[in-house]
């Protein structure tokens, strides 16, 4: 469901207010992956900034990159892969890519990760209590191990844990799915990050624990202002829950904007296919539309537009590949003949 | 305070006893067991098990040498085994033997785990390059015939128990570096290594605290063969008389005393020190096979 037209007032507003600066600051982001003896660019020049407590979510489908954006920021891409150039400011802070101790002070400090499964996040030979306490006193040498305790207590609290004096002492295999991603966000909640990056981490849970989880996340973002970056291929979790949206293909933005306008009036042809690709209980469509075609190899990306191999609209100049031009009202797209110019089609 | 139902005693306790309970489901891994137990026991306990102590001159007589299986001697006990032919009883020999040959092999064994293992994983944790030169130093070192390794670092460094485990130790530290390396490979690709990496922990932290204890069953199997395989080895350098000095007899050393003498037909001072170390070796084998059997996912019931 694309809630596009319910009005929900416990959203509030982010202030884009020029003076604040941006917690996240991501510029001209690329990422390099080595194939034989050559380099696919799997990011390619992603640039987006996130204010204080907003939620932005980055959409695709699988390859088109976001994971990968994710992990660059964190600095933790693996060897083929390797963060070519561009700069990642958190804080106003110009992270380091070479200062492996600086990465590693400003990791699970103030940028913290949450992964999409939560079976394979926990360490299954560690107590939960030492996989959170490390947390703490990675950054901290001066907590004692009974406040490091607290804390994580604390935390397992926070995003509703019953018993989490309990569960601290047990290991993860004794948790649901469900519980074990509450504990994989309640560390990353540990040191009160600024940004957290959460990589589809209700993806693999089923829909209700999906809604609980969600509905957590968005509390504890907005009471503690932290902000979110939200990486998923579903576009109604998109709906509920970001403010703004980033839409990448083939390693690269096609599209960004405010939630609410992207959904309802899509710029980019691929945005409204993959809008068009959900079902929608409220509009008795007869059947979905699907995307024609497969998310193109990053080996051998077509020379123009990327997604005008699957494009319905493309004309003759899609084969000259379109830059990312901003809009006056601050959307983004990136493409030559834009859907929905003002007038609503 | 009473005892908390998940205190961490009573957590580890359970998973021992989990574990054992498992391990008991094959009755050839149980006889391996408890083979390798009593054989470490009867070990330890060669001083009080032994009639003799075979390496104190004064308790020696000349004229016991050669007596067969069963005959008594001037002391006045029985040769269960028979002696060799400086009067030796075969049976304390065969005793003190396992002293010499389990605290190498498991030394060797031991030492060549942690060296190995961690060779291993630090390869496989930080790949390319470091990755690429201390596999093929691995690969280098496999291309040789274990035993030949071991004779030459022997004929350069002399004998001793020392000089052994450090042979040994070379020999064997590769088949723990490769086995480790492809196991904590697996381990470094699932989520909870980057998790630990988002959380900030340093590089020691993330492959001490998380990738180790991971990867440390596979190791583990590879170590009950591995040291089964070390004492075979030190075995042979002691047959070959290269091992250890004529003050440390190991069993290797009392087979090749006695081999002499098989063709006269005094079977009896080759063939049981070869059946106790054939039985070591066995059983640890037995073992080794499993806990490799309990490992293998595919073969879980």
């Amino acid at each position: 469901m694309i809630g596009a037209e319910q009005d929900d007032p416990g959203r509030p507003m982010i202030s884009t207010d020029a003076a604040r600066p941006p917690v996240l600051e991501v510029s001209d982001l690329v990422t390099t992956f080595g194939v034989g003896n050559r380099r696919v660019v799997a990011v390619d020049s992603v640039s987006f900034t996130v204010q204080r407590g907003e939620i932005m979510a980055i959409v695709g489908e699988s390859g088109s990159g976001k994971s990968v954006t994710g992990l660059s920021i964190m600095g933790l891409v693996d060897p083929p892969g390797k963060v070519v150039s561009g700069t990642i400011r958190v804080d106003g802070v110009t992270l380091d890519r070479k200062n492996e101790a600086a990465l590693r002070h400003i990791r699970g400090n103030k940028l913290a990760m949450i992964f999409q499964d939560p079976m394979m996040t926990l360490n299954p030979v560690l107590k939960i209590s030492r996989q959170m306490t490390e947390a703490i006193t990675a950054h901290d040498r001066h907590v004692s191990h009974k406040q490091a305790r607290q804390r994580a207590c604390d935390a397992l609290a926070l995003v509703g844990i019953p018993s989490p004096e309990e569960r601290l002492d047990g290991y993860p295999h004794e948790l649901s799915g469900g519980m074990r991603q509450r504990v994989s966000i309640a560390t990353a909640l540990l040191n009160h990050p600024s940004v957290i990056i959460a990589d589809e981490p209700t993806t693999a849970l089923d829909v209700t624990i999906q809604s609980q989880i969600l509905y957590e996340i968005e509390r504890i973002c907005q009471t503690h202002g932290t902000a979110l970056v939200w990486i998923t291929h579903d576009m109604s979790v998109v709906a509920n829950l970001a403010h703004n949206v980033i839409v990448m293909y083939a390693g690269r933005v096609v599209e960004s904007g405010p939630v609410r306008e992207v959904l309802e009036h899509p710029l980019h042809p691929y945005t409204r296919g993959l809008i068009d690709s959900v079902p929608d209980i409220d509009v008795r469509k007869g059947r979905l539309t699907p995307i024609p075609g497969m998310t193109p190899q990053l080996l051998d990306l077509p020379p123009g537009c990327k997604f005008a191999p699957r494009c319905p609209l493309r004309v003759a100049q899609c084969d000259v590949e379109p830059p990312l031009t901003t809009r006056p009202d601050g959307r983004r797209v990136r493409c030559v003949r834009p859907l929905d110019t003002g007038a609503s089609a | 305070m009473t005892t908390h139902p998940y205190s961490p005693w009573r957590q580890r306790s359970r998973r021992l006893r989990i574990f054992g309970r498992r391990y008991a489901e094959s009755p050839t891994g149980v006889i391996g067991a408890v083979i390798f137990g009593t054989i470490v026991l009867m070990a330890i306990a060669a001083p009080l098990l032994s009639p003799q102590d075979p390496y104190d001159m004064m308790v020696l007589n000349l004229m016991d040498s050669r007596l067969s299986p069963g005959e008594v001697g001037s002391a006045g006990f029985v040769h269960v085994l028979g002696t060799d032919d400086q009067g030796r009883d075969i049976w304390s020999m065969i005793l003190y033997g396992l002293r010499i040959s389990l605290s190498v092999g498991l030394g060797a064994g031991g030492i060549s785990f942690a060296l190995g293992g961690f060779v291993g994983i630090f390869a496989a944790y930080r790949g390319g390059r470091i990755d690429a030169i201390i596999m093929r130093l691995v690969d280098f070192q496999l291309s040789f015939p274990a035993i030949l390794v071991a004779l030459v670092l022997l004929a350069a460094l002399g004998s001793g128990i020392d000089k052994v485990v450090i042979a040994l130790v070379t020999v064997q530290w590769a088949y723990f570096a490769r086995t480790a390396r492809s196991a904590a490979l697996v381990e470094r690709q699932k989520d909870y290594i980057a998790g630990a990496k988002s959380l900030g922990l340093s590089e020691s932290r993330t492959i001490l605290g998380h990738l180790l204890p991971n990867s440390l069953p596979a190791i583990m199997v590879i170590a009950a063969i591995q040291v089964a395989n070390a004492i075979l080895l030190e075995a042979t350098l002691s047959f070959l008389g290269l091992g250890l000095s004529v003050t440390e007899p190991s069993l290797g050393m009392v087979i090749s005393n006695g081999f002499q003498h098989i063709l006269s037909g005094r079977y009896w001072m080759t063939v049981y020190p070869g059946i106790a170390l054939v039985l070591t070796v066995l059983s640890l084998n037995l073992i080794g096979d499993r806990l490799r059997e309990m490992l293998d996912p595919r073969g879980q019931s």
